[in-house]
């Protein structure tokens, strides 16, 4: 049976859809059967932020209104054979697909697949609840900003109602160079703070930035964050709780800058 | 500019300790029912000899305060052996 994991954070714009993409293509890299669902259903950007996005023909309500079979409605990654997209509908009647349908799906999609690994929606509402019903295993994206920090700690309470066997907490954008020198909250107090096991943390980097708002395609992503991912993929795989060695960033960005 | 973190680090332990207050506000009493049927098994009470209470401590940690007033226990055979 697959591992079947959530991405959440409660706040957006945190990279949720960043982080389910390239932790689907490094796991994938790695050997991995990996299924990547946008649940984000109706303001849907995981096709985008992957670059299948003129590849769509079916989604996920077609598979419920029994248009196609869930084999058809998968897109299979042309640079990366081991990873597959379920895309989200682009219709607004996001209330067509409930829980139960999800879970439905999942549990197929369990008997071929490694790691389901599950775009949550933004907020605590119904598309959350949706995205989380179904899951195994959770993760929280923050960055390391107070607002975000504060949403993640809203979601974890949330998360703690549900079965969910591990609940672990990613740091996006963190500046090593703040960190060290004490500018910026650690992703070590951060997690502490939440009362959570700390499973990856995940530099700022211009190049994502610019990857989203010009191609779209985050896997041509080269940059020192690539290498946050792989390991970031790793720790998934082995279980393991261990954050990148921030400083290895420190003298990166110094690099960068030239000092 | 001056080190930010333990400011930081103090504010973000004040915002989560005050969101915890907004947790399910039939929580307590749910919990209350519940421990109140748990003691029913070992008690002889009734609702009203029981008064519970949840709050937040500084740390941030719930802390559970019951109080029960009972004239009788129900000893059961298998716990007097």
């Amino acid at each position: 049976m697959a591992r079947v994991i959530v991405i959440t954070s409660g706040k957006g714009g945190v990279g949720k859809t960043t982080c389910s993409a390239m932790l689907g293509w490094n796991l994938a890299k790695m050997g991995a059967r990996v299924v990547l669902l946008d649940v984000d259903i109706g303001l849907n950007n995981l096709d985008i932020v992957a670059g299948i996005d003129t590849q769509i023909n079916y989604d996920i309500v077609d598979i419920l209104e029994g248009k196609c079979r869930i084999r058809q409605a998968l897109i299979q990654h042309p640079k990366m054979p081991l990873l597959y997209f379920l895309p989200s509908t682009h219709s607004l009647n996001v209330g067509k697909v409930t829980g139960d349908d999800l879970k439905m799906i999942l549990n197929e999609l369990s008997k071929t697949f490694d790691y389901c690994i599950i775009d949550c929606p933004a907020g605590i509402g119904f598309e959350f609840h949706r995205a989380v019903f179904s899951a195994n295993e959770a993760i929280i994206v923050t960055t390391p900003h107070l607002i975000a920090v504060r949403d993640a700690g809203k979601v974890a309470n949330l998360l703690y109602g549900y079965n969910l066997s591990s609940i672990s907490v990613i740091v996006n954008r963190v500046r090593g160079d703040m960190v060290s020198k004490r500018l910026m909250l650690s992703p070590v107090d951060i997690a502490r703070s939440l009362n959570f096991k700390l499973l990856g943390t995940i530099h700022e980097s211009e190049q994502i930035t610019s990857l989203s708002s010009i191609s779209g395609d985050i896997f041509t992503l080269c940059d020192e964050t690539a290498n946050d991912f792989k390991q970031l993929a790793l720790n998934i795989q082995n279980c393991d709780f261990q954050a990148n060695d921030l400083k290895r960033s420190f003298l990166g960005i110094k690099r960068r800058k030239g000092v | 500019m001056s080190i930010m973190e333990p400011r930081g680090l103090a504010r973000l332990k004040q915002v989560l300790i005050n969101d915890k207050h907004f947790n399910p506000v039939k929580f307590n009493e749910v919990l209350a029912s519940d421990v109140f049927k748990t003691l029913q098994n070992y008690m002889e009470i009734t609702k009203e000899d029981i008064l519970s209470r949840l709050d937040i401590d500084a740390e941030g940690n719930y802390v559970f305060r019951c109080k029960v007033k009972c004239n009788r226990l129900k000893i059961m055979g298998i716990l007097n052996s």
